[in-house]
């Protein structure tokens, strides 16, 4: 990436307190516990409350955000691009053949046989471009390779555009997708349409999730009432204690067990999170997400939804009260990114 | 009279013909090297693997050890993705093992010259390989 361009686009915004937007978070640490669901949801919820709204499916492995939005991305008005990392390209007019690149190679994806030149296994390279930092002789050029695709869909709902970051599967590095993700939302041309950046995290609580969190204002996780969903959020926590973070917590399916009563009051104990409300198992919420529609746009009245819209109220409000904070915060935030960045 | 031909086989230790042979490639622990010259068996050597400690891409370290040693072909062992396609572009010729249990190098090399292991054109396995 162009440093100058990048040291623009933190200034713009710290020095004109200009409008980059909020960005919410949606994880939860274990799969399946509803976070695409509440995401998708707080999205529509918020365009329909008219916010304008990116919604950012940065499940990359899995993004599937559309299919709860009932889109489909070979939808004419989608854009997608492919996401590419360098790759070295071998000079042989330049290169000695010394084997400097082939030593320095710490994933061991670049071969030097004896009077041979150098070539390189695409899948074992991480882009880390130290190879042709080191070459005495200039002989490494730079290519690229794709490892994944980003969908821009505008307008899914009025006011709510979906940004998809897609990992090429069989492709390790989807912290790169991320990343490029990251860095698409702080460009003024896309940040400056929005009124709210949602982003909908990976399960887990690695590094993909870690970026994501960094880079967010404000934090929800949703857990459901098992251990594994109390053992997972417990992963969340303790990432978001290492990052130094807060976060608000949902608890979806809340009547799943009887557990999930002491499970809450467990959990609001705990200092570093804030409990928002629970969702309950409803069939009328299952019948919605099993037709890929927002429950929240179903105009029947029912117990989830009600649960729902009242959390809802209170993002919203957290996020207007805040909202002059985080939009400092926002680029603070972003500025520590890209200094973790440089760092690399 | 042709060329010596120098074979290398996957070994779980450094004793020579006698160790007993992996068919792990890229993570054993010794490559023993056995030079042969008009079908006989004239010098024997021992390498370690650089290969097995390494965190990733531990095909394509074993094949760069044993290419930088001169090695013309390979002997007993499973070859992942990486490492057929390393050891192709290396060309050193890949070949299998014996059905009995745990052979000993001196029963690979005795097989290959008598022309009983049968020549691998590509991987044998799926790659153990992740960032």
């Amino acid at each position: 990436m162009n440093e100058e361009q990048s040291d623009e686009k933190i200034s713009s915004h710290t020095s004109s307190n200009s409008s980059f937007p909020p960005i919410l978070a949606v994880t939860g640490g274990k799969g399946g516990t509803g976070k695409t669901l509440i995401a998708t949801n707080l999205a529509v919820t918020f365009s329909k409350n008219n916010f304008k709204v990116l919604l950012v499916d940065c499940d990359v492995e899995n993004p599937n955000s559309y299919i709860l939005l009932g889109k489909k991305l070979d939808d004419e008005s989608v854009e997608s691009q492919s996401i590419d990392i360098f790759v070295p390209k071998f000079n042989k007019n330049a290169c000695v053949k010394c084997g400097d690149c082939q030593k320095a190679c710490y994933r061991h994806a670049i071969l030097q046989f004896p009077d041979h030149f150098p070539s390189v296994m695409p899948h074992l390279c991480s882009g880390c471009e130290v190879c042709q930092k080191i070459c005495s002789y200039n002989a490494i050029d730079s290519s690229y390779r794709p490892i994944g695709k980003k969908y821009y869909y505008p307008q899914t709902y009025e006011g709510l555009d979906l940004l998809v970051g897609e990992l090429t599967p069989s492709e390790a590095l989807s912290a790169h997708i991320v990343e490029h993700l990251i860095d698409e939302v702080q460009k003024p041309e896309i940040y400056s349409k929005y009124d709210l950046i949602i982003f909908d995290s990976a399960p887990g609580a690695h590094c993909d999730v870690e970026k994501i969190l960094n880079a967010s204002d404000m934090v929800i996780s949703i857990t459901e009432p098992t251990p594994f969903g109390e053992h997972d959020l417990n992963r969340i926590l303790e990432l978001l204690e290492i990052i130094d973070k807060n976060s608000y917590f949902i608890i979806n399916r809340a009547n799943l067990t009887k557990e999930g009563e002491d499970l809450s009051k467990r959990l609001s104990s705990y200092e570093s999170i804030e409990y928002l409300g629970s969702v309950d198992v409803d069939k009328t919420l299952m019948e919605d997400y099993a037709l890929g529609e927002p429950f929240s746009l179903d105009p029947r009245t029912f117990p989830a939804k009600t649960q729902f819209l009242e959390i809802f109220e209170q993002i919203q409000e957290i996020l207007t009260e805040e909202f002059l904070k985080t939009k400092k915060s926002s680029n603070e935030n972003l500025k520590k990114q890209k200094i973790r960045e440089g760092d690399k | 009279m042709s060329n010596p031909l120098k074979i290398a086989v996957p070994s779980t230790s450094d004793e020579g013909l006698k160790a007993i042979s992996t068919t792990r490639f890229g993570r054993c622990p010794y490559f023993t090297i056995v030079t042969l010259q008009n079908g006989e068996i004239e010098s024997v050597s021992v390498i370690q693997n650089q290969g097995s400690n390494a965190m990733g891409g531990a095909g394509p370290v074993a094949v760069q050890s044993i290419a930088e040693e001169g090695v013309n072909a390979i002997l007993g062992a499973n070859y992942g993705p990486n490492a057929a396609n390393a050891l192709k572009q290396a060309n050193i010729r890949m070949y299998s093992t014996l059905s009995q249990d745990n052979p000993k190098v001196k029963d690979l090399v005795t097989a290959y010259l008598n022309n009983q292991l049968e020549e691998i054109s590509g991987a044998t396995n799926p790659g153990h390989h992740r960032l």
